[in-house]
């Protein structure tokens, strides 16, 4: 209500003037720039989380293609393990994955050596990887690159080093050729819900070997039992195996020796519980015995005598009965198939054919090679030494560990020289008279021997390993300059050798006493009659081999990612639609692959030609596969495809190294 | 009344700006110091992912650690062999909280890259006394710690940013990086 002002009179009011526009602009005001700040604080705000997030945001882009091109080298890197060339993509189409983009290009150097590039792009971030690897070849056996000559005999098998020794291939093949139960040629009855099952197993097996006659004989008549009890337990004795009138340990190999003791008690015990019951047949009369074998064992006669009637038969004991490998780019020719055994495949070239062998006499294949074997030339280490050394004394002479080379190495009658690894020699001329022995000492180390003129080992010298492997011992040989003459390689000393002769521009002769565990690589391979090949195939299985790396580097962006940046977010957003997923961008067209495998029916197949016409579903279980990818190495093509950024860089680095070691 | 409302609308306002500016420098310097923390750290192991385990010098294996590292990257094949770089070392230099980059450490032509000047003399929850104080599995780490095992290579990394009224921001940052030329090359380099 109004207050009454005295300065005027009863019955009029005065009202104050009001003035409201003054008080509504003070308060728009003081709105506006309270609004004017909160907004500036606002904006600032946005501008800071805005520029942390692009921050972070850049950082984790380039993380992830730093990943990516990892990803991207891991895939190349498998494939070239399978046989392609690991190129995948192409900067025009890279493969897509998840909201990035990568491709992969690869180029082979003359080395064989292949150099992979990886560039990735993932929203603002983009790396480049480079890898360099050495693919491993598998081996391939006794192979020679123009033509394979046999002059007669000999016995061609296979084994895993890395698995188990040669001869223990040999017991692991004789027991799965024990007859099973039911099956014919079984000297004893199987019962398997027998206490005595194991030693009717073991019957089986020795009765093979002795006779059944002959091993009833030893069992019944020449073991006695609590002969020595001992109470040593490092000594018990409780039976005790006579030598008369059966010797079984003349009769038996070492290895079938040893199992014959382990067994032949609880053989024994099995005969005296009536458990050891004949098949229908068998004649349990004992044979006359040759004091040199037993009649029908294999251990008996020639090892190589299943073939005399030009079948394979059964293996012979010495023999793993497997795994062999004879194989060339052009023919294989017997010159004289009598007592020849391949427990394997021979490998004819592309146009080759073997030659005067009869098909019974090789377990394996005898199907052509669906493409020619690579066989990249020796890399002589560039160790200097113009020294000679003529051996002749009856304290040997150690060439130590450690690199060494010499014009010439002769080792004279009654003489031994010991190469004691890990020795890497190179000798022009290397020669073993008769009468003397050349070691090759790998416990502490693997030896490798170059021979870049002669090797000639005279029939009556011996060549010595510690190996037990093939790897560990190689001898190369390959000229020292390009108008040098080629190498030749004379094998020919008693030995039983462990290791590899890689020799792809030489002719090498193995000889009758040279028995080799391993594989020879040669430009003509000519093999003595009764020559034995032990094709070691190092776990390779006909499988393809884990490339070594090499090195691995972080790389400059090509100049094209540089200067395109925009197109890393463009095709990032297109990444989902239009590009292929990394593991369907490798080209299968390039890839030519030569398979022996099961199908899905478990019939037995094979295939030559592209990868990209083979159906894989097809294909159950593979025997042995070979791959060959194409590098087109056109320099025009491989400087495009590498990028002048690449190429410069590499030549950059050559030329560093030129400066620093000159 | 009015003159006093506005003063205090004024001081209201300032107060809030200052509040604000604080906080966000505060939230600036935060964000500035992590990223920077993990840029160093990433730079490093850039670095050294190209090495040769044998190559690193030292090779301390947890809990001892070390704060300096020497080793040397692969540069790829020439004439058959591979090439390992001159050595190079990534560092931490105390007295001036900086970590460097060097080619060539202790050679005549050694050239240094300083990649932060941050470094807290310890690495955070660190005090010199001889055990493990943060849990971290290291004893009396420096702000920056490389421990190996094998071909892997962990670094710890704490950067410290001292504020006017004397309080700290820190950042602390790990990772493992493994060293990706596991070549057999190393033993014959040259």
């Amino acid at each position: 209500m109004p207050q009454h002002d005295p300065r005027v009179g009863d019955g009029q009011v005065r009202v104050h003037a009001h003035r409201p526009g003054r008080e509504s602009g003070f308060a728009l005001v003081m709105s506006l720039i309270l609004t004017t700040v909160v907004a500036g604080l606002c904006i600032g705000f946005v501008r800071m989380a805005e520029f942390t997030a692009s921050s972070q945001s850049g950082a984790v882009d380039q993380m992830r293609a730093f990943y990516l091109a990892e990803a991207g080298l891991a895939e190349s890197f498998n494939a070239v393990r399978m046989g392609r060339n690991g190129a995948i993509g192409s900067e025009a189409l890279p493969a897509s994955f998840g909201d990035g983009l990568v491709w992969v290009e690869s180029r082979q150097a003359d080395d064989s050596r292949v150099w992979i590039r990886s560039t990735a792009t993932v929203g603002g971030g983009s790396a480049t990887l480079g890898l360099i690897i050495d693919p491993e070849e598998p081996p391939l056996g006794f192979f020679a690159d123009e033509e394979l000559v046999i002059e007669s005999s000999l016995v061609v098998d296979g084994f895993d080093s890395t698995e188990r020794s040669y001869e223990a291939e040999i017991a692991a093949a004789q027991a799965l050729n024990q007859p099973e139960p039911g099956e014919e040629g079984a000297a004893f009855e199987l019962d398997p819900n027998s206490e005595h099952y194991a030693a009717q197993v073991s019957a089986n097996r020795f009765s093979n070997l002795l006779g059944a006659a002959n091993l009833i004989g030893v069992l019944d008549g020449q073991i006695t039992e609590d002969i020595y009890p001992i109470g040593d337990p490092l000594g018990v004795m409780t039976w005790l195996l006579w030598a008369d009138p059966i010797n079984v340990e003349q009769l038996l190999s070492p290895l079938d020796y040893v199992d014959f003791l382990n067994s032949c008690y609880s053989m024994m015990l099995a005969w005296d519980a009536g458990a050891l019951v004949p098949v229908d047949g068998v004649e349990l009369t004992p044979n006359p015995v040759d004091p040199g074998g037993v009649e029908g064992s294999p251990s008996s006669g020639d090892p190589s005598e299943p073939n005399a009637s030009g079948g394979l038969g059964q293996p012979a004991e010495e023999s793993t009965g497997r795994g062999g490998m004879l194989g060339s780019n052009g023919n294989v020719e017997f010159l004289n198939s009598i007592g020849a055994a391949i427990f394997g495949s021979i490998m004819p070239g592309v146009e080759g054919q073997v030659f005067g062998v009869d098909p019974s006499q090789v377990s394996g294949s005898t199907m052509s090679r669906a493409l020619e074997a690579y066989l990249p030339p020796v890399v002589l280490p560039s160790i200097e030494g113009s020294g000679q050394l003529e051996h002749a004394g009856l304290i040997p002479h150690v060439i130590g560990e450690g690199e060494t080379g010499m014009s010439s190495l002769r080792v004279t009658n009654g003489s031994e020289v010991i190469v004691r690894g890990p020795a890497t020699l190179i000798v022009h001329e290397l020669v073993l008279d008769g009468g003397s022995t050349l070691s090759l000492d790998t416990r502490d180390g693997n030896v490798e021997l170059y021979v870049t003129g002669t090797l000639d080992m005279d029939p009556a010298s011996y060549l010595e390993t510690t190996a037990t492997t093939s790897t560990e011992v190689s001898i190369s040989a390959a000229a020292k300059g390009e108008s040098d003459p080629s190498p030749s390689l004379r094998l020919d000393a008693q030995a039983a050798f462990h290791g590899t002769v890689y020799a792809p521009d030489a002719t090498v002769y193995i000889g009758s006493n040279f028995e080799i565990f391993g594989s020879v690589t040669a430009r003509r391979l000519e093999i003595a009659d009764g020559a034995r090949l032990h094709f070691d195939d190092e776990s390779f299985n006909g499988q393809l081999g884990v490339p070594t790396l090499e090195s691995w580097q972080i790389i400059e962006l090509p100049e094209s990612v540089k200067r395109t940046k925009p197109f890393v977010a463009a095709s990032s957003v297109a990444a989902s639609n239009t590009n292929p997923p990394l593991a369907m961008a490798h080209d299968l067209e390039d890839v030519e692959i030569s398979l022996r495998y099961t199908d899905q029916a478990g019939e037995a197949q094979t295939y030559a030609g592209p990868e990209s016409a083979l159906d894989w579903n097809d294909v159950g279980e593979i025997e042995a596969q070979e791959r060959r990818a194409t590098f087109d190495e056109s320099d025009a093509e491989s400087e495009s495809r590498w990028g002048s950024g690449l190429s410069s860089f590499f030549e950059g680095l050559a030329d560093w190294y030129s400066a620093r070691n000159g | 009344m009015t003159v006093a409302l506005l003063a205090i609308f004024a001081v209201k306002v300032t107060s809030v700006i200052d509040v604000t500016t604080k906080t966000t420098e505060d939230d600036i310097q935060q964000t500035a110091i992590d990223a920077q923390a993990r840029q160093v750290l990433r730079q490093i192991g850039f670095a050294v992912m190209g090495s040769h385990p044998s190559s690193l010098d030292p090779n301390m294996l947890a809990p001892l650690n070390q704060a300096c590292l020497k080793y040397q990257v692969n540069l790829g094949i020439s004439d058959g062999e591979v090439i390992w770089a001159d050595p190079e070392e990534v560092a931490l230099e105390e007295g001036r909280r900086q970590i460097y980059w060097s080619d060539n450490p202790d050679a005549a032509d050694e050239r240094r890259i300083v990649w932060t000047n941050l470094v807290a003399p310890y690495l955070e929850g660190e005090i010199p006394n001889g055990i493990d104080d943060n849990g971290n599995g290291l004893i009396d780490e420096k702000g920056l710690a490389f421990s190996i095992s094998g071909s892997a290579i962990s670094m710890k990394l704490t950067l410290e940013r001292i504020k006017d009224d004397g309080t700290a921001i820190t950042s602390t940052v790990e990772t493992v990086v493994a060293c990706r030329n596991m070549t057999q090359g190393w033993g014959t380099a040259k």
